[in-house]
């Protein structure tokens, strides 16, 4: 990291100091809100990338937020948090590109005050409710320098009737490993086949690694998700995700897999105009796309083509209780 | 061919750079111009407004600036002569800011950065961490309709602190102050992220040339180029000028690229 900004509210809090600690050679910026940095028009999200800063703040407001109406596991009420905006990886198909005008990433350091409105939201409802973390940011990627998903457990591991969601494709597990697994805790990975991963999502680690982690997390007695989201279109997409299928089951004890989820590529249309002239060279972002209200996706045939394959697939191998499609596959 | 423009406000500033660069004088109605085949030098004159009008008018009369250095002096809390980058420009009268977004540490060693403030009138309350001068913020408020953040850089000389009085200043003085900040102007041309923007430079010689022999509105150009950068993305080639040309209109052109990338292969 080179350049940290750093809003003055929180240039003596203990998070901050312990970071910065961490990057002694950094520019250190003082800001007054991390939006002046973060939102500021002339920025490059493709260059940033290349050579992103650090950004600690304190968030104000809206910290947890409903989820999409697709974005569950089953449960009724769903909301997602972020502790961090943006991802180290670089994955072609993420939204962040196209929502985001910087790469930056940005670290809320004020973790209490986010438990704190889960312990709020909860309490609004009568049955569990679902929490998702690694929504605009992936959960465990920069944990070893965060530690929010340490604190994030033991906070859940005092609130039965909220559940968590971890989602990741990092394989920074060592904190998960060193501790008791939680009941109210699902740790998920987001899966590709090796093919697609390797081509698409830079940066990331490779997906038998990230397998070897399920491996390793389940072991451990940790609950563990699939999420295969999003599923993209190629003409050999039988065999890749089949194969990716045959890798991922043949490693894991499926009984106790706690979900698994298919998801379709979708984006909503400015983010992909967006996406396409920052990638304008992306086989991916070329493909023919069709507009289904504000979002733009395969067509339809197409689409569920490949959600009810790769359904067909799953469901030889796992309950169907432990599958949530994020949309209808018919 | 991507293009420096260095922006100094003053004649003294601008000497050493013309020199040490091998610039000639630079015919332009309004403008004081010099360039060499890389790089322009544009003196905008002393104050905001006159180096967001000047930054302004380059712009629009060199598009293949790709982007910007200011050099100029300042003054700071920082020793006399030192070379400073900014990390933040602020306007001090409209509290209007930027944050530059500046290269690796590793690529600009030893180059202290600061906040640059903008001040309309010459200022000596040297605060800390902070250099004085009156055209950056004007230079960001143009430059930044064009160009991205990361390619408009302001670099200052410290020319007076509270040591060495601002009434010290002479023309040898910013001159020779200028001529210590010509290695730090060289490592940062050489580290702005060009090698991070997207190759469109063939697809952009086809689309013009065809552009050239057949009629296109500015809404098919746009598309043109979609088109083009579509295929070359999916079938890792682009089709021939001839090719192209000989469907004689753009609309039998656009049909077919269209009918091409329909039928094109995905396969990982």
């Amino acid at each position: 990291m080179d350049t940290i900004y750093i809003e003055n509210e929180v240039l003596t809090h203990p998070r901050t100091i312990a970071m910065l600690k961490r990057f002694p050679n950094a520019r250190q910026v003082p800001i007054e809100r991390y939006t002046d940095v973060f939102n500021a028009p002339a920025q490059n999200f493709r260059i940033q990338k290349s050579n992103p800063a650090l950004i600690l703040a304190n968030k104000h407001g809206n910290r947890v937020l409903p989820t999409p109406a697709d974005y569950h596991i089953g449960g009724k009420n769903n909301y997602y948090f972020s502790h961090m905006l943006n991802c180290i990886y670089d994955c072609r198909y993420c939204f962040l590109q196209g929502m985001y005008r910087s790469a930056n990433y940005v670290v809320f350091v004020n973790y209490e005050d986010f438990f704190h409105d889960i312990e709020t939201t909860i309490s609004t409802h009568s049955s569990p409710s679902w929490y998702f973390s690694g929504y605009d940011c992936d959960s465990l990627a920069l944990e070893p320098m965060t530690h929010f998903i340490d604190e994030c457990i033991d906070a859940f591991s005092h609130m039965p009737n909220g559940n968590l969601e971890i989602r990741t494709k990092s394989t920074q597990i060592r904190n998960l490993l060193s501790r008791p697994a939680i009941d109210n805790c699902v740790i998920a990975y987001s899966l590709s086949p090796e093919k697609i991963a390797t081509q698409e999502e830079h940066k990331t680690p490779s997906v038998s690694k990230r397998i070897e982690a399920l491996k390793s997390l389940q072991a451990h007695g940790w609950k563990i998700g699939l999420r295969f989201d999003p599923i993209l279109k190629a003409d050999n997409f039988e065999s890749l995700y089949s194969e990716l299928f045959d890798q991922v089951f043949s490693h894991l004890e499926i009984q106790s897999i706690h979900s698994v989820s298919l998801g379709p590529f979708r984006l909503p249309k400015p983010f992909f105009k967006k996406m396409i002239r920052l990638y304008p060279e992306s086989s991916l972002l070329a493909a023919n796309m069709h507009k289904r209200g504000n979002m733009l996706s395969y067509d339809e045939q197409s689409e569920q083509a490949l959600l009810s394959f790769c359904e067909t697939q799953l469901l030889k191998r796992i309950k169907p209780a432990q599958y949530f499609p994020c949309v209808s596959v018919s | 061919m991507s293009v420096t423009c260095l922006i100094t406000a003053l004649p003294s500033e601008a000497r050493p750079l013309i020199t040490h660069f091998g610039m000639r004088s630079f015919a332009h109605p309004h403008l004081k111009m010099h360039a060499s085949d890389t790089m322009v030098l544009l003196q905008c004159g002393v104050g905001k407004l006159n180096a967001a009008v000047a930054t302004a008018t380059m712009l629009n009369s060199c598009p293949t600036v790709s982007s910007i250095i200011n050099v100029g002096i300042a003054g700071s809390d920082q020793p006399l002569g030192e070379t400073l980058i900014a990390h933040h420009v602020q306007d001090e009268a409209s509290a209007q800011q930027w944050f530059p977004h500046l290269p690796s540490v590793r690529k600009l060693p030893k180059l202290t950065s600061v906040r640059v403030l903008s001040v309309d009138t010459p200022a000596n309350d040297y605060k800390q961490h902070t250099a004085f001068d009156m055209e950056a913020a004007g230079i960001f408020a143009a430059a930044t309709k064009v160009l991205d953040l990361a390619f408009i850089h302001s670099l200052k000389v410290v020319s007076d602190n509270k040591q060495i009085n601002i009434e010290a200043i002479t023309a040898e003085s910013v001159h020779a102050s200028i001529q210590c900040a010509i290695p730090a102007i060289e490592q940062l041309r050489d580290a702005l992220p060009f090698d991070a923007l997207p190759s469109t430079a063939t697809t952009d010689a086809l689309a013009e040339a065809v552009q050239a022999r057949i009629h296109y509105t500015e809404t098919e150009k746009h598309a043109l180029v979609q088109l083009l950068n579509r295929h070359r993305a999916l079938l890792k080639t682009l089709p021939s000028e001839t090719e192209l040309v000989q469907l004689e209109s753009a609309k039998a052109i656009r049909h077919q690229l269209t009918k091409t990338i329909d039928q094109a292969h995905v396969e990982y």
